[in-house]
């Protein structure tokens, strides 16, 4: 979210935090009995009711659920883009306040996300170099060059210069992972990254992802309906459904034990690409 | 189908038997553009007929040439062969009209956006079948709601007079295949069918589809991108890349032995292949990062 530095000359007067001492001081993400409704045409919608989510320093996390479930709308209250009806959101000891005109604190800003769809999330008027940069000017410890952050995602550093349409969906939300890297965040989000690509590279830039996070000691909230890519790089996975989480755990025992029945029918429903030509099951629609 | 046998039903009563579509050369150029070079595609009477590739492969313009629906100002040169013996190439405007939706169909990827928001499901289940089959509209929706219980769309009465905001994306596109099979059509291109859906919801019509080519011996092209749902219905697999067919073979082969280049490193790019990989190398991901 490299727009909101809108008046970041102002800060330039405040001495830069020092978030890099150790990883020990910060405490992650910590959300309480978050409630979301959303109100349309006089009916409320209950979108997220009463959920608990941490996210440790450094820790991989998918979150996952089928549409509807309430997971992307957890994204955005902890990017402070909604604002939860009751419930607290503190991150490393700030509460994330709903943003508003002002631009968003110095600690909130660690907190940097990935949206769906990088055609609409890069701005198709500028250079990749103008949005990286703009990005880089409100990390608070130094940043590599826009040209290192590019080839951190695999991308050329003569790509700098370009403008997004001259990219193809998967470099695009390479660049738009480079952008967020560049501010240095401790928490990362991706709200459904991979969704829109190609097969051939949803794993691979979920993997390119993680490595950016872990490069530099981020924590990563990766949000997916894909539990076979959630799988591969989370450490613990976190099932939505109604707006509710149904289960939690370690990636490796909600894949191969899960407890609830939500889950279990959810994994029987991936079809194996195995060319043995078996059905997955079909519990019904929920 | 659980408590709708196609059997049972007087839809399908005067099928005869399964067609297939024998493409070949099937070239097309715009604005000076290969869009496709070359593809000889074999549809299968009676098959689910897979057909694999990435965004811009050119798998969506051969299903829309092979429905009669290609871009505007296309040079296409080549052959569509209906049932072996209609060329469908080159076929007046109103001859071509006898085939499009009425012997082959197509069942979109976003069935919100297929369908038109304001009018009933009624009045866009049963106009193929009054202009096609000159059905009155007493007729057209009692043959609307014997198509509704074949793809199991619950109430299907009630489901007539509602519109499509009323259900969910999976419900909406039962109701686009059952447009689609509203004619008697033989063949049905289902592109990216569950693209747009929840794997729940993907499971279901993935049965619909393998019941309604088994039972109705509806000849199925299977376009899809996703090698899951690839491996889980189709028969054959042709994979596509930049306008050319680079590999087909039994859905077997092409998933567990691929000879293309191009078709192994997509189904090494599978999130399980890689995962078989590392296991093989006694690697987990976190020890293998920095080779992905």
């Amino acid at each position: 979210m490299g727009g909101s530095v809108i008046d970041r000359d102002k800060d330039k007067n405040v001495k830069p935090l020092d978030f890099r001492t150790a990883a020990d001081i910060r405490s992650g993400l910590h959300l309480r009995d978050i409630v979301v409704d959303y109100t349309m045409g006089g009916r409320t919608v209950h979108a997220v009711r009463g959920v608990d989510l941490d996210v440790a320093p450094g820790e991989v996390v998918g979150l996952v659920g089928e549409s509807g479930c309430g997971k992307s709308t957890l994204a955005k209250v902890i990017c402070g883009l909604v604002e939860p009806v009751a419930g607290t959101a503190v991150y490393d000891d700030t509460p994330i306040t709903p943003l508003k005109f002002r631009s968003r604190p110095m600690e909130l800003r660690r907190i940097q996300m990935v949206f769906q769809n990088p055609y609409a999330s890069l701005n198709p008027r500028r250079t990749v170099r103008s949005q990286i940069e703009e990005a880089r000017a409100i990390s608070p410890v130094p940043v590599p060059s826009v040209e290192e952050l590019l080839a951190s995602v695999e991308l050329d550093a003569s790509d700098a210069d370009k403008l997004p349409h001259q990219f193809s969906g998967g470099q695009r939300q390479r660049i738009a992972i480079a952008r967020a890297m560049a501010t240095t965040p401790t928490l990362l989000i991706g709200d459904e990254p991979i969704a829109s690509l190609d097969a051939s590279l949803q794993a691979k830039t979920a993997i390119l992802m993680k490595k950016a996070a872990a490069r530099s000691d981020a924590s990563l909230l990766f949000i997916s309906h894909d539990l076979s890519i959630v799988r591969l790089i989370a450490t613990r996975i976190v099932v939505m459904n109604k707006g509710q989480v149904v289960e939690t755990g370690p990636t490796e025992e909600i894949w191969n034990h899960p407890r609830e029945e939500y889950t279990k029918n959810l994994l029987d429903a991936i079809p194996v690409p195995d060319g043995l030509g078996h059905l997955p099951a079909y519990h019904g629609e929920n | 189908m659980s408590d709708m046998s196609a059997q049972e039903s007087e839809l399908f009563k005067n099928q005869g038997k399964p067609v297939g579509i024998t493409v070949r050369g099937l070239t097309m150029d715009l604005y000076g553009r290969r869009l496709l070079d070359h593809v000889d595609l074999d549809i299968a009477p009676g098959k689910i007929n897979g057909l694999a590739g990435e965004s811009g492969s050119g798998k969506s313009l051969t299903s829309m040439t092979v429905l009669g629906l290609p871009p505007e100002g296309a040079k296409i040169t080549g052959s569509i062969l209906y049932d072996g013996k209609t060329e469908l190439l080159g076929m007046k405007e109103h001859e071509r009209n006898t085939y499009r939706g009425r012997r082959i169909s197509m069942v979109f990827q976003d069935p919100t956006s297929s369908m038109h928001p304001m009018l009933s499901i009624e009045r866009q289940l049963t106009d193929g079948m009054r202009y096609h089959l000159h059905l009155n509209r007493k007729q057209a929706r009692k043959r609307a709601i014997e198509l509704l219980k074949l793809v199991q769309v619950p109430d299907p009465e009630n489901a007539l007079d509602r519109f499509p905001h009323q259900f969910s994306g999976g419900q909406l596109q039962r109701i686009a295949i059952a447009t689609a099979l509203s004619c008697d059509s033989r063949v049905l291109i289902a592109d990216e069918p569950t693209t747009a859906l929840d794997v729940t919801v993907q499971a279901g019509i993935l049965h619909l589809l393998k019941d309604l080519n088994e039972q109705l011996g509806l000849t199925i092209v299977l376009v899809t991108h996703d090698l899951g749902v690839m491996s889980a219905l189709a028969d054959t697999i042709a994979v596509m890349r930049s306008g050319k067919i680079v590999e087909v073979g039994p859905r077997y082969d092409i998933i567990n032995h691929p000879k293309h280049p191009y078709t192994i490193d997509l189904i090494n790019s599978l999130p399980t292949r890689i995962e078989q990989r590392l296991e093989a190398e006694g690697k987990t991901m976190a020890s293998a990062e920095e080779d992905l």
